[in-house]
């Protein structure tokens, strides 16, 4: 396993644990669903995970390293991609300024780098078309594709999504999917948060519900496939 | 009457002063975009550079530019232990609560720098009468070497500023620090290193002016006071944590203030700057310059 989360438990004030035990794990070459109500402790778990907040007990371990301790500057080196809740463009910065940022963890590889960012632009026709706008002029649409981008600039191992899809319409809430798939297929572990039960369930090899801080169901994706809206009803 | 001479001469040195103004409120405005507080001692940042220049040029003889490149790089070395060694364990011992302390602590750092030159160096004031002495005709227009000098350190200084800040790695990554530091952090930018950099960037600039204008503003304990409040006037115009704007007020503010000191009379100067600063604060708060960046 890419990730393995033992036992985790977090909370904000003392005393009060927003997560209460949470086993959780991601695999290299698989997308991982973790779905849940406003307030189960998803984005915690997330924020946890990449060093934002800090663990009471449990393990988190990374390629059977543990990263308990790791600090959030130190998740691209590792090799982790971190999609965090709501914008993280930098509104100031061009698109291109914003992608050359996302090569900072090699940026010392200068050819690399810029092939990276070359990379992104061929891929993209929507970036490529606004490469000297500033990022915070674009659509909010268009910058979740370009966080998109950045986010797998460095060939993440681990990509940890953070309700990708929010906001966004029909079409692009496809074609944030199809960049998961396609993350999947370059041999990442995804593990993605999102409102969009159904989606999830669909993108998903492994689902898992979280509720009041603690995993209630969890198991292969297809075997929810057909009753996603009991538990969608149930549990979110 | 005042002739097109004067006016040419009244120009530049409006240019050139503000032009000062603009950088110690550029690295007043870099400082409170990245690391969120009003660095108060920014005045005696500059007044330390000032004495460095004084001593490195007139004690130790060593040979101006060259005690310049001396008196930035030493001004920068303070400001990242400043940082390092004040401001950062204030930050990890606070969280989130430590905006106000710094801003107190700034206060302190202030007073006791301004104290530490009384007692090293006295009251008496350390200046010299010109870096190049001499000056420049063209026609009509009489302009003093040292004029020259000041406005091309200034105009060097500024585009190095905006070079470092647009085109560099370190300079993207200040500045999106600046605007979303988790996503920087994400990224695997060590925003530490960010804040300590922009400090010592920031004192930098300070004292690199303080160095310049030794000729204008002598080195004694409460220079840095008039200075400051240049800068805030700089950073209020031109909008609160913008570099660019605080590059682009600080030659307006130099202008108003060589216009008024010729055409008005004397304490207009302050008045007329008082006033414009109101005027932006009650009309345009967010500064005449900038451009502010709004999601669609």
């Amino acid at each position: 396993m890419l990730l393995k989360v033992r036992e985790l438990k977090v909370g904000y004030a003392s005393g009060a644990d927003v997560l209460r035990g949470v086993d959780l794990s991601v695999g290299a070459s698989s997308v991982t669903g973790l779905i849940g109500a406003n307030g189960a402790g998803k984005s915690t778990l997330l924020k946890t995970i990449c060093g934002f907040l800090r663990r009471r007990s449990g393990a988190i371990a990374f390629d059977a390293a543990d990263i308990g301790k790791l600090q959030p500057s130190q998740l691209a080196t590792h090799g982790i991609a971190y999609l965090m809740e709501g914008h993280s463009v930098f509104p100031g910065l061009t698109v291109e300024e914003n992608l050359v940022l996302g090569t900072w963890a090699f940026r010392k590889e200068r050819a690399r780098a810029k092939q990276a960012v070359e990379r992104a632009f061929e891929l993209s026709s929507v970036l490529r078309a606004k490469r000297k706008v500033k990022a915070g002029l674009l659509s909010g649409g268009q910058q979740r594709i370009l966080e998109m981008e950045r986010l797998t600039l460095n060939d993440p191992r681990l990509v940890i999504l953070d309700e990708p899809s929010l906001g966004l319409s029909p079409k692009l809430v496809h074609e944030v999917f199809d960049r998961i798939a396609q993350m999947k297929a370059d041999g990442a572990g995804v593990l993605v948060v999102d409102q969009s039960a159904r989606h999830v369930c669909a993108a998903s090899d492994h689902l898992y519900v979280l509720r009041l801080g603690e995993i209630c169901i969890e198991g292969p994706a297809a075997s929810f496939s057909d009753r996603i809206d009991e538990l969608v009803r149930n549990f979110i | 009457m005042f002739t097109a001479d004067v006016l040419i001469q009244l120009t530049i040195d409006g240019v050139s002063r503000g032009a000062m103004y603009g950088l110690m409120g550029a690295g007043l405005a870099l400082i409170f975009g990245i690391l969120g507080i009003i660095n108060m001692a920014h005045g005696e940042l500059f007044m330390l550079g000032a004495y460095a220049m004084y001593f490195a040029t007139m004690v130790l003889g060593v040979p101006a530019p060259i005690a310049l490149l001396i008196s930035t790089a030493l001004m920068f070395c303070v400001g990242v232990a400043m940082e390092r060694g004040l401001i950062a364990p204030l930050r990890a011992r606070l969280g989130s609560r430590w905006l106000v302390d710094g801003y107190v602590l700034t206060i302190g750092i202030m007073v006791v720098l301004q104290n530490l030159a009384l007692i090293l160096f006295g009251p008496r004031e350390f200046g010299i009468a010109a870096f190049w002495p001499g000056r420049q005709e063209f026609g009509d227009v009489v302009i003093s070497n040292e004029r020259v000098l000041i406005l091309a350190g200034a105009l060097f200084t500024t585009g190095a500023l905006a070079l470092f800040l647009k085109k560099t790695n370190l300079g993207r990554a200040i500045r999106a620090t600046a605007e979303h530091p988790a996503a920087a952090q994400v990224l695997g930018i060590n925003i530490e290193r960010i804040y300590a950099i922009t400090f010592g960037i920031g004192a930098a600039l300070a004292g690199a002016i303080g160095s310049l204008l030794l000729s204008t503003y002598p080195a004694y304990p409460t220079v840095g006071g008039e200075v400051l409040l240049k800068a805030f006037v700089v950073v209020i115009i031109g909008g609160l944590g913008s570099v660019w704007g605080a590059m682009l007020a600080g030659p307006l503010l130099g202008l108003i203030e060589a216009y008024a000191t010729a055409f008005a009379p004397g304490g207009w100067q302050n008045t007329i700057t008082s006033l414009l600063v109101l005027a932006v604060l009650v009309l345009r708060p967010q500064g005449l310059f900038s451009r502010q960046v709004t999601r669609p």
